[in-house]
């Protein structure tokens, strides 16, 4: 999945930027053989690993039987209705390049919603960085404890379930948005283009990073637990590689994304 | 030296307090030897717990400044600035500084934390003593894991057992572990069964922070790691 995911970012973001990948651009790709195959096995994977830790998330919180089994039946639904979105979007979507109406062309409400919801999901998000850095700060100046923070454990967890969630979240949009490709392409292309507007760009920002701290900081994991007493002194310093990294990756991506847009 | 102590009594105060307090600090003085001054110079009522004072028993295990340690370890002089001390997390307060172990032992408890021999119901007597060489190197094995001292330090450090009030904690898991790879015992799957449910060893999500914060240099993400490659996910 993290070969999967890597590359389409690299596509995404470095190669192109995303308001730049509108109907045409899809149905460009999906002329070319294999592409449709890795959109859909990457889906598949994302929309699983994702799913699949969101509902670790909440069974960790909700211990009661009847309420878990709705909280099952609900990522179950979820798994269902968002995998069949995305498989006939891939299956039933454009075979050459086209802009032109579809059988949705005139539900102009459709992008309207979901870009309402980013900036919404983007002014909460600003929101709690602010507050976030702003607790945090007040805590370091006053040298008073900022809880279980003092451990780099607790930064890579923290940081890579906020990552993980954030990035369902978006995927959840995609999807949906993707599915605008053959029922209504024009609606498609206002969606991407709204990707672009100011006030999003940090959305696109944080979007990458998370990816590339969430893959990468799996992969450490996967490799610290396969090696195990041999990297009994390498959980921190590995973290630390890892935010490196990221922050190396993720750097031209946002230049990209500035000139781009 | 600053201490700010964090204060609270369950059937008087509302909710917790910080309350400082000026502490002569002599060389070689620890964080328990601070909180002596105070109990018998400024304020009778404070409570903590403690008992060997030297590092072995795990009473006195406490958060000083964010992180967990033994109180009685913990030198002044390594420490700069104030001393925010409070009591261990996850764990319901009693009064102050000490904390009902209960939920860690109950915990610990469930993962049938000793030997079990040939004879489970351990009524019988052995005819042969297990012979284990000390230079076979078996021991080695869990040289490092057998050494907890069940302090709570670890279970108090882990954001896991603060999110999922089920999750057994680092230390359990460390003894399930100590004692699946003790060669005296018979070899099943009865001990993985104990520690592969929703709330075991798959419940970890490889924080490390319990690694840090064992005052005696027990790993316990290690003990699920191998744990986690003989149990099976159910």
């Amino acid at each position: 999945m993290i070969a999967f995911v890597l590359g389409h970012l690299f596509i995404m973001h470095y190669q192109h930027v995303p308001s730049a990948t509108g109907a045409a651009f899809v149905g460009r790709r999906w002329t070319v053989a294999g592409w449709r195959e890795f959109d859909w096995i990457l889906l598949m994977l994302a929309l699983t690993h994702g799913m699949a830790g969101a509902h670790g998330v909440f069974r960790e919180r909700i211990r009661r039987p009847p309420a878990r089994a709705a909280v099952d039946g609900a990522f179950a639904a979820g798994i269902l209705l968002f995998s069949g979105l995305g498989t006939a979007a891939v299956a039933v979507g454009p075979r050459a390049p086209q802009s032109g109406p579809g059988p949705l062309s005139g539900a102009v409400w459709i992008p309207t919603a979901l870009i309402a919801g980013l900036v919404a999901l983007a002014t909460l998000t600003y929101l709690a960085l602010a507050g976030t850095a702003a607790a945090l700060a007040a805590r370091l100046l006053r040298r008073t404890p900022i809880g279980r923070w003092n451990y780099p454990g607790q930064w890579a967890f923290g940081l890579s379930r906020v990552a993980g969630l954030g990035v369902l979240g978006f995927l959840l949009v995609h999807v949906l948005d993707v599915a605008l490709v053959p029922l209504a392409p024009g609606l498609y292309e206002r969606t991407v283009a709204g990707y672009a507007l100011p006030y999003l760009i940090p959305m696109e920002v944080a979007l990458v990073t998370a990816v590339i701290y969430h893959a990468l900081n799996g992969l450490r994991l996967m490799v610290l637990e396969a090696l195990d007493r041999r990297t009994v002194a390498a959980h921190v310093p590995s973290f630390v590689l890892v935010v490196v990294v990221t922050a190396l990756l993720v750097v031209p991506s946002a230049v990209i994304l500035l000139r781009g847009h | 030296m600053i201490f700010h102590v964090k204060r609270f009594d369950p059937e008087a105060d509302a909710r917790p307090s910080w309350q400082a307090h000026t502490v002569d600090v002599r060389p070689k003085m620890s964080v328990l030897d601070g909180l002596f001054w105070i109990l018998e110079r400024m304020d009778g009522t404070l409570g903590f717990r403690y008992s060997c004072r030297a590092g072995m028993c795990g009473s006195c295990a406490m958060v000083v400044n964010g992180r967990e340690a033994l109180a009685c370890r913990l030198r002044l002089e390594r420490i700069s600035g104030p001393v925010y001390v409070e009591p261990l997390r996850s764990l319901p307060v009693i009064k102050d500084l000490v904390v009902d172990m209960a939920p860690f032992f109950t915990k610990y408890r469930s993962v049938d934390p000793f030997y079990i021999g040939e004879d489970p119901s351990m009524t019988g007597r052995i005819a042969e003593p297990v012979v284990v060489r000390p230079d076979s190197g078996v021991r080695d094995v869990v040289d490092q894991q057998v050494g907890c001292i069940s302090c709570g330090a670890c279970y108090s450090a882990c954001p896991v057992v603060a999110l999922n009030p089920g999750y057994l904690g680092p230390a359990a898991l460390n003894r399930a572990y100590v004692l699946k790879a003790d060669v005296r015992e018979p070899s099943s799957d009865d001990r993985l069964a104990l520690v592969s449910g929703d709330d075991g060893v798959f419940a970890c999500h490889d924080v490390g922070s319990c690694i840090t914060a064992c005052p005696v240099g027990v790993n316990p993400l290690l003990s699920i790691h191998l744990l986690r490659k003989g149990a099976p996910h159910r």
